[in-house]
């Protein structure tokens, strides 16, 4: 079952007293805790919930409001929840009726205290302005599954007596497990399977660094590929009597690269997953090289080798040569791009730099091969060049556009408001997570606009597809997030329910170039430089920017206050490792693959189960 | 790199004044009615102006006349017996003196800070200071016997503007110079009883360990240490993290206080770092300076490590126990051995790591205070792509530059007084405090604090979140990591209280003769 945003924005009338609304409001409770009150107590599958209230000063300078007419005030409603939308809202009314008659009691077109259900429904759902991008730490996880799974991987902890354990270490898995059947059919009907989507994440996904591994290993496939296509020519060229041998020279050298690169791709794996290997740094630099190395003689062999079929065959085979090559060079750019931007997220890793800058090469390899065709395929060459130049142009001209405003527009200085924070600060850390709510003033004209749609675009696109693993680019601290842009246009509303103290988490922000990219957008921001660049890597600025833009949060909700998103995925990980036993869904060979992949087998991934608890 | 201007700097920047062995650490105040006045006190800046030439420099060439004055000294005391008079000139007296302000403090001093952009420019949590907020209190632990409502000093019932800090070769001369700075407190009163500290011959705190190893190097200090550091390429910090107008680790100049160009008619402070008109930089060279008084019961910390040996013996004598609460044994000697040789490392040994050698807490246990006080690469996640060296990067920008000393007060109480100099309160010491020492789920740990320093047992009740998650009922313990399942020592109380405390500034030397020269 996935999770949902719904933000509702309501707009309240101008004259409606703010400091009794938020009075009101904060009866709720901040944080109102697992067990506490309504409305949120009775609302199963509800994750997280917050009330804020924006109200709109045009006198505001910091952070800086750019100059318009004064907007009336809203209350914002943020709630994060399992399964259908429309089921889920129609519970909510249910149990919040009292407290929205109360909060919006002179909200324009507020239906009121003796409307219908489903009239205060229909007023609702056409306030959701849902989330322009949503983040989920541990998607695919029900409440009552997070709970459950957390209470039985406190149970096995108390289960652990270093006084008794046996002698190997599977041994000990085992006892373990015999002590916990109970408990685990206690609490299995509470767990639902996870969804194919978030095990198959779960089990072969580890973080950017993996995803850009898997990408590798795709591409050598193709290129592989490609050399067999390459050698299936080379023998037809045999049988003719032709003998290209320096051809035969180059896929052999590009089948010998790509066997060292994804022998190295795999050792660099083992090692990593190995918790007792200590690979020196002598050690593990070779592997990189060899694997770069590798994944170079790859790229030109198998660029040469197209071209070389090609000089040999007729219409046909160069039509579809050339398309290889096309589809390779694009499937090369995008892997560029992907794996540049990963590897840029996860702080230049090594791995992702390589396959990125093979990419690279095989692209420029792959653009030439493909325009040194035959004259049917002249047309297609030059129309790729022709976009090629236009995509190349347009770029060019955005950058330079965004360049100049990034440098023209004002930046706020460094200051602190010291009433101000400790208002925003009196309810933090009450308990391990926090809320944070944060608006702040979209930089004026269209084309800013434009950029922050299209950032947060990518931005949810690249949270619900690629980081589905309790990190957004390493950032694992996070539960719910997202940013809405407020119905006025004007305003970026920012909601995050976090673990742990606010600096460590806006520490984690000031690494991440997506932080930048989206609120780069608003007025006052640090500078960035094209886009992701320096912002937020203004350290101390950012953070007096974000504390400043933070706007109270009036109540708040956490169905598990004290899980941290870590905990949540053990939680998961423990069940899927004790679990086997009783949740075996395939029989025959596909179990068997199923447990292998299910089952930790290695000792080191034991021992990281065991110290999972 | 940027040179550090030495020659401006107070020397606790640089160094702890290990040649001064005795301190005396006294709060005062300014006692006039009009320091709420917008113009301060001039009486309290005469008493300033008259301490200036004694206020220890970090310039290469003063500490090296310092050490030669202090070991004439030595000499001359052997010699003769041991009543020679102290001389009174300048910088031949055998005492060195540090001035940190509070924010009222600069206030009452003068210093424009009711000008917003003026204060504006201090980091917001030295404005509210150190108790002045419930959320403060909240993260610091300051909470039960530690509430600031019970410390002598630092709270809203005992504000203090200057902490003035005396060092002295000598306990005699150190009263003999307490007992003049004390008589001349011209509009200034005494806030409570200085603080009296020694340090110790074998360096060592009331519970019986050596203190003080672990320290980050400034890069471009200068001092020995920065000079073997370098060689070595380890442990480097930026002066930035400690000092004001340096680049820190983000590469930034961290954010400086500035004041009217009007009010330093003479030019004696730089010009702000931005290009900004009309303003000059009152930070730079100078530091924030972080003071906490924490009062020791050295008596239930070893009773509890007896009854703990006595009821666990696999864990190992009451000194092992100890050991593993702290990470280094009594005389220094790290648990963690050395990367790569994994041998046994010296009491001083200050290059190691976590990762390569013991990432499990098998040696020494993750949550043990040395751990939590500087996780060096220990906290590295390859899951998330943090890698040892970029965890260490990490852990380098919450570092502080610690000036402690143990004071023992004539009733008896002993304990430390702990000062810490940062750029960044909030990123640098609270950080620690927060998210380190009494962070419960530090790496990956569950609902423990740290043993020694903990706040958060059993007496003082455990808050609502902590007895919902039903993690309560163990109360104060703490986990020694074993292969197959951990152990736990269970029963801590709390064996640090806290007893004053405060966040001040520690100016530059030109932004003391700056203030003294306020009109």
């Amino acid at each position: 079952m996935m999770q949902h945003a719904v933000t509702f924005e309501i707009e309240l009338s101008r004259d409606r007293d703010l400091d009794a609304l938020r009075g009101e409001a904060r009866a709720l409770g901040n944080p109102a805790g697992p067990d506490g009150g309504p409305p949120w107590a009775g609302l199963s599958g509800l994750h997280f919930a917050s009330v804020v209230v924006i109200s709109d000063d045009p006198e505001q300078t910091y952070p800086s409001r750019p100059p318009g007419p004064p907007l009336a005030p809203v209350l914002v409603i943020e709630l994060s929840f399992d399964g259908d939308r429309m089921l889920f809202l129609n519970r909510f009314v249910e149990c919040a009726r009292g407290v929205l008659d109360t909060l919006l009691a002179d909200a324009p077109q507020y239906p009121g205290r003796t409307a219908s259900a489903a009239d205060v429904l229909g007023f609702l759902v056409k306030r959701d302005i849902g989330a322009d991008a949503f983040y989920i730490g541990a998607p695919g996880r029900t409440v009552e599954q997070i709970q459950a799974e957390a209470s039985l991987r406190a149970k096995a902890r108390e289960s652990l007596d270093p006084d008794s354990f046996p002698d190997t270490r599977e041994a000990y898995w085992e006892r373990l497990e015999e002590r916990l059947q109970e408990t685990l059919r206690q609490l299995a009907p509470r767990m639902p399977a996870l969804p194919a989507r978030v095990l198959f994440s779960l089990r072969f996904l580890r973080g950017p660094k993996r995803i850009a591994q898997w990408m590798g290993f795709v591409a050598w496939g193709a290129s592989l590929v490609a050399g067999l296509v390459f050698f299936g020519d080379l023998i037809g060229l045999y049988s003719l009597g032709d003998r290209p041998v320096g051809g035969g020279v180059l896929s052999a050298v590009g089948l010998l690269g790509g066997a060292l690169w994804i022998a190295g791709l795999a050792i660099a794996g083992l090692r990593e997953r190995s918790a007792h290997v200590r690979a020196s740094m002598r050690q593990q630099l070779l592997w990189v090289q060899l694997r770069q190395v590798g994944a170079c003689a790859a790229s030109v062999a198998v660029a040469l080798g197209v071209l070389h079929a090609l000089r040999f065959s007729g219409v046909l085979g160069s039509v579809a040569a050339c398309g290889l090559a096309l589809v390779l060079c694009l499937w090369a750019m995008a892997l560029a791009v992907v794996t540049g931007t990963l590897a840029y997220a996860a702080g230049g890793s090594r791995v992702g730099v390589s396959v990125a800058g093979f990419s690279l090469a095989a692209c420029v390899i792959g653009g030439w091969t493909a325009s040194s065709l035959s004259q049917l395929t002249w047309l297609l060459t030059l129309l790729s060049l022709g976009i090629a130049l236009v995509v190349g142009g347009a770029l060019a001209a955005f950058f330079y556009a965004l360049g100049r405003r990034e440098f023209e527009e004002s930046v706020d200085p460094t200051g602190w408001d010291v009433e101000h924070l400790a208002q925003m600060r009196q309810r933090e850390d009450l308990q391990y997570q926090n809320h944070f709510a944060s608006v702040t003033w979209i930089k004026p004209g269209a084309f800013r606009m434009r950029v922050l749609q299209a950032v947060l675009r990518v931005v949810h696109v690249a949270a619900s597809v690629v980081f589905t693993l309790g990190d957004l680019g390493g950032i694992a601290s996070i539960h719910f997030a997202r940013f809405v842009i407020l119905r006025d246009r004007r305003r970026l509303l920012f909601l995050t329910n976090y673990d742990g103290p606010w600096d460590g988490y806006l520490d984690d922000f000031v690494s991440v170039p997506g932080v930048t990219a989206v609120w780069g957008n608003s007025a006052g921001f640090p500078r960035p430089f094209l886009l992701v660049g320096d912002g937020a890597r203004d350290e101390q600025r950012f953070k007096a920017y974000a504390r400043a833009s933070q706007v109270e949060t009036l109540a708040w909700y956490s169905a598990y206050p004290n899980l941290s998103v870590g905990d949540v995925s053990a939680g998961t990980e423990t069940r899927l490792d004790l679990l086997r036993p009783v949740e075996r869904p395939l029989a025959g060979w596909r179990g068997v693959v199923w447990r292998r992949l299910m089952r930790p087998l290695d000792p080191a991934a034991l021992d990281l189960a065991i110290r999972r608890l | 790199m940027q040179p550090l201007e030495l020659e401006n700097m107070q020397r606790l920047v640089v160094q702890g004044y290990a040649q001064f062995p005795y301190a005396a650490y006294v709060a005062l105040r300014v006692a006039s009615a009009q320091r709420e006045s917008a113009g301060g006190d001039a009486r309290a800046r005469a008493w300033l102006a008259a301490r200036l030439e004694r206020v220890g420099g970090a310039a290469a060439s003063e500490r090296q006349a310092d050490r030669l004055l202090v070991e004439q000294r030595r000499a001359g005391l052997d010699e003769n017996a041991r009543h020679k008079p102290p001389s009174d000139s300048g910088n031949q007296a055998p005492c060195r003196l540090a001035l940190a302000f509070s924010y009222e403090g600069l206030g009452a001093f003068g210093l424009p800070t009711h000008e917003s952009a003026v204060a504006a420019g201090f980091l917001g949590e030295f404005r509210s200071g150190i108790a002045g907020e419930g959320h403060r209190s909240r993260i610091l632990g300051d909470s039960g016997a530690s509430a600031p409502e019970h410390w002598r000093w630092g709270n809203d019932a005992q504000p203090v503007h200057v902490l003035l800090m005396l060092f002295a070769t000598s306990e005699s001369e150190r009263e003999v110079w307490l007992e003049r700075e004390l008589a001349s407190l011209e509009g200034l009163e005494l806030v409570d009883e200085p603080v009296r500290c020694a340090l110790a011959a074998d360096a060592s705190e009331p519970f019986g360990f050596r203190d003080g190893i672990s320290q980050p190097i400034v890069a471009g200090s200068g001092t020995s240490k920065e000079k073997a550091g370098a060689a070595l390429d380890e442990g480097m910090v930026r002066a930035g993290e400690f000092v004001l107008g340096y680049p820190n680790a983000f590469g930034r100049l961290p954010a400086s206080p500035t004041v009217p160009e009007r009010s330093d008619p003479t030019g004696m402070l730089p010009d702000a770092p931005l290009d900004r008109s009309g303003v000059r930089d009152f930070g730079r060279n100078g530091s924030y300076l972080v003071v906490r008084q924490l009062a020791q019961d050295v008596e239930a910390f070893h009773r509890h490590s007896q009854q703990t040996a006595e009821r666990q013996p696999q864990l190992g004598d009451a000194r092992e126990i100890e050991a593993r609460l702290v990470g280094r044994r009594h005389d220094g000697t790290p648990l963690a051995p050395r990367a790569r040789t994994g041998r046994p490392v010296s009491p001083t040994e200050n290059r190691f790591g976590y990762w390569q050698t013991d990432r499990e807490g098998y040696r020494c246990p993750v949550g043990a205070h040395v751990r939590r006080s500087n996780p060096r690469d220990g906290l590295a996640n390859p899951l998330l792509g943090v890698t040892p060296a970029r965890a260490r990067e990490l852990a380098d920008h919450h570092r502080i530059l610690r000036r402690g000393r143990t004071y023992q007060r004539s009733d008896g109480e002993r304990g430390l007084m702990f000062l810490c100099l940062q750029a960044n309160i909030e990123r640098q010491f609270e950080f620690v405090q927060q998210s380190w020492i009494r962070g419960e789920r530090f790496g990956g740990l569950q609902g423990e604090q740290d043993a020694i320093v903990g706040d958060a047992r059993p007496s003082e009740g455990a808050d609502s979140g902590k007895a919902a998650s039903g993690e309560a009922e163990k109360g104060a313990a703490f986990t020694i990591q074993q292969p197959f399942a951990p152990r736990h020592v269970s029963g801590l109380a709390r064996y640090v209280t806290v007893k004053a405390g405060g966040y001040f500034f520690l100016p530059s030397l030109p932004a003391l003769r700056y203030l003294a020269a306020l009109a």
